[in-house]
């Protein structure tokens, strides 16, 4: 059967196969885009992919509640697994306390443009889950402070903190604050 | 850094998962699913392998109901064969009746009785705006003590709860007997009265108190805990206080959590033959739950990114009692 074509034979399906074959189209359509959400909170392929499908394994049990808009319901749960989620699970992600001290005059490799990236890519992993998690949502998905702390179940004030906090700590990253600024060719 | 750099870095990095296998994917959610539904619920009765329509790839099958109901209401809970370290010794469940009647004999009273119910997603109680309380009786008991009642789960998400007797000297004072029999009552409940709710499903179980113990102030805390696949151990500084019968003042248990990578689970209540006056959990001067006495609650799993400060006020009402506050932290395989 065509994904996108109904089969006029599901009107009489059981219902237990009409919802499972909803369920499946939504995974196929919506889950790369909630991948890569898990990825910016993981940052890494495998636990992206884990954090996923506990997300959608979580979902699965509520599916006939949330079919109306599953998706914002999936990444709440994601989002949630991800904060009360904890290391023991998550060997692949121990971000570092210290940055290991750059040479100095070291070169980058891929020039200033890949550094400065791999640097704030690097800055974003440090932060604290929960600011983390606000960050992504914030400036990824684009949510408003009052979606965010809808998703979240903190208050609007909190997510405005969140956010505060989050980027004054990705500003004073060492290695976002070392760099040298190309326009004026001294520290930022 | 700006806030464009942040979301072009945010928007780059997103693009680099590549494309999965979606049957993988699926074959993965069905796994954990088996997986959750082993820790926490079998189907009732006869399970059965219900193979589902695919829409557009390989075959996946999930575990669900075997009548083409919804497959997540068609999950009933049996209570695990251990918890808390404690052995199940028998179980018995309503299997779509409304309610439930059991002789147990009790070759020994060191024994606990923990419950489950969960409601169907449908579910029409008479009464929309009151909760639905699994009700159980432990010879007749009216109405207190060896009368329990409990809130029953909903949307898949079946309640487990330790209530009843936890002591031989609790058993005894229902008037149980060693090497006698014991008969238990079940029912759905809303405002005190028995209802129907067609779909609910509930059952009863005894366990034998295998799991190790300690004893503060007269209450008994497992030393460790199940809660949801994982074991949580019972951390030193947990807090007791026996309260005298005093009026019209507030009584207060604080605890402090330390930072840890994993969340902890804040077990807490009173525990007081009668359950006359309210509490509230607090963290960091937020609130957090509040309760009547009565029993403990099940435990609360809490983040630990941070300490925290545990705050358990019993309001000033004349009760007895003890309260307890304390915390578990995960143990690592």
């Amino acid at each position: 059967m065509p994904r996108n074509g109904r089969n006029p034979a599901a009107a009489v399906r059981p219902a237990s196969d009409a919802r499972t074959a909803a369920f499946e189209e939504f995974v196929v359509a919506r889950s790369e885009r909630l991948l890569r959400t898990a990825y910016l909170l993981t940052r890494d392929h495998a636990l992206a992919e884990d954090l996923l499908q506990t997300s959608l394994a979580k979902a699965w049990s509520s599916w006939h509640r949330i079919e109306s808009d599953p998706e914002s319901y999936v990444r709440r749960i994601l989002v949630n697994t991800f904060s009360t989620w904890w290391r023991r699970r998550w060997n692949g992600e121990l971000p570092t306390e210290e940055l290991p001290e750059p040479a100095a005059n070291e070169p980058r490799s891929g020039g200033p443009d890949v550094a400065a990236s791999t640097d704030l890519w690097d800055a974003v992993g440090r932060l604290p889950k929960r600011q983390r998690a606000v960050i992504v949502l914030r400036f990824y998905e684009d949510m408003s402070e009052a979606a965010t702390a809808e998703l979240l179940g903190i208050s609007p004030g909190t997510v405005k903190s969140q956010t505060a906090k989050a980027l004054a700590k990705l500003r004073i990253d060492p290695a976002i604050l070392d760099r040298p600024d190309p326009s004026t060719g001294g520290s930022r | 850094m700006n806030l464009d750099d942040l979301r072009r870095e945010l928007r780059t990095r997103a693009s680099e998962p590549g494309p999965a296998s979606m049957s993988d994917r699926l074959s993965g959610v069905q796994s954990k699913v088996t997986a959750a539904r082993r820790r926490k619920a079998v189907a009732s009765g006869a399970a059965t392998l219900v193979t589902l329509t695919v829409v557009g790839f390989a075959a996946t099958q999930f575990v669900g109901g075997g009548d083409g109901d919804e497959m997540a209401d068609a999950e009933l809970v049996q209570m695990p064969e251990e918890l808390n370290g404690d052995l199940q010794i028998a179980a018995r469940y309503n299997e779509g009746a409304q309610d439930l009647s059991w002789t147990v004999p009790l070759d020994d009273l060191d024994v606990v009785t923990r419950t489950t119910c969960l409601l169907p997603a449908d579910a029409a109680p008479p009464n929309a705006d009151a909760p639905v309380m699994l009700s159980w009786t432990i010879d007749g008991g009216a109405p207190i003590p060896g009368q329990y009642s409990t809130q029953c789960g909903t949307a898949g998400d079946p309640s487990v709860s330790t209530l009843g007797p936890t002591t031989r000297e609790d058993w005894r004072e229902i008037g149980a007997r060693r090497n006698g029999e014991v008969q238990i009552q079940v029912e759905l409940q809303q405002d005190g009265e028995p209802i129907e709710v067609p779909g609910a499903q509930f059952g009863i179980a005894l366990y034998d108190k295998t799991g190790d113990r300690v004893t503060s102030g007269g209450v008994e805390l497992s030393v460790l805990i199940d809660i949801d696949g994982e074991t949580y151990k019972l951390q030193d500084g947990y807090k007791t206080r026996e309260l005298a019968e005093t009026a019209g003042r507030d009584r207060v248990l604080r605890l402090r959590t330390p930072e840890s990578d994993a969340p902890l689970a804040v077990l807490y209540g009173w525990d007081s033959p009668i359950p006359t006056a309210s509490y509230d959990l607090k963290q960091d001067g937020e609130p957090l739950d509040t309760g009547y006495g009565g029993h403990l609650e099940s435990p609360l799993l809490i983040d630990a990114e941070a300490e925290h400060r545990l705050a358990l006020r019993a309001r000033g009402a004349s009760a007895d009692g003890v309260l307890v506050l304390a915390y578990y932290e995960l143990v690592d395989d």
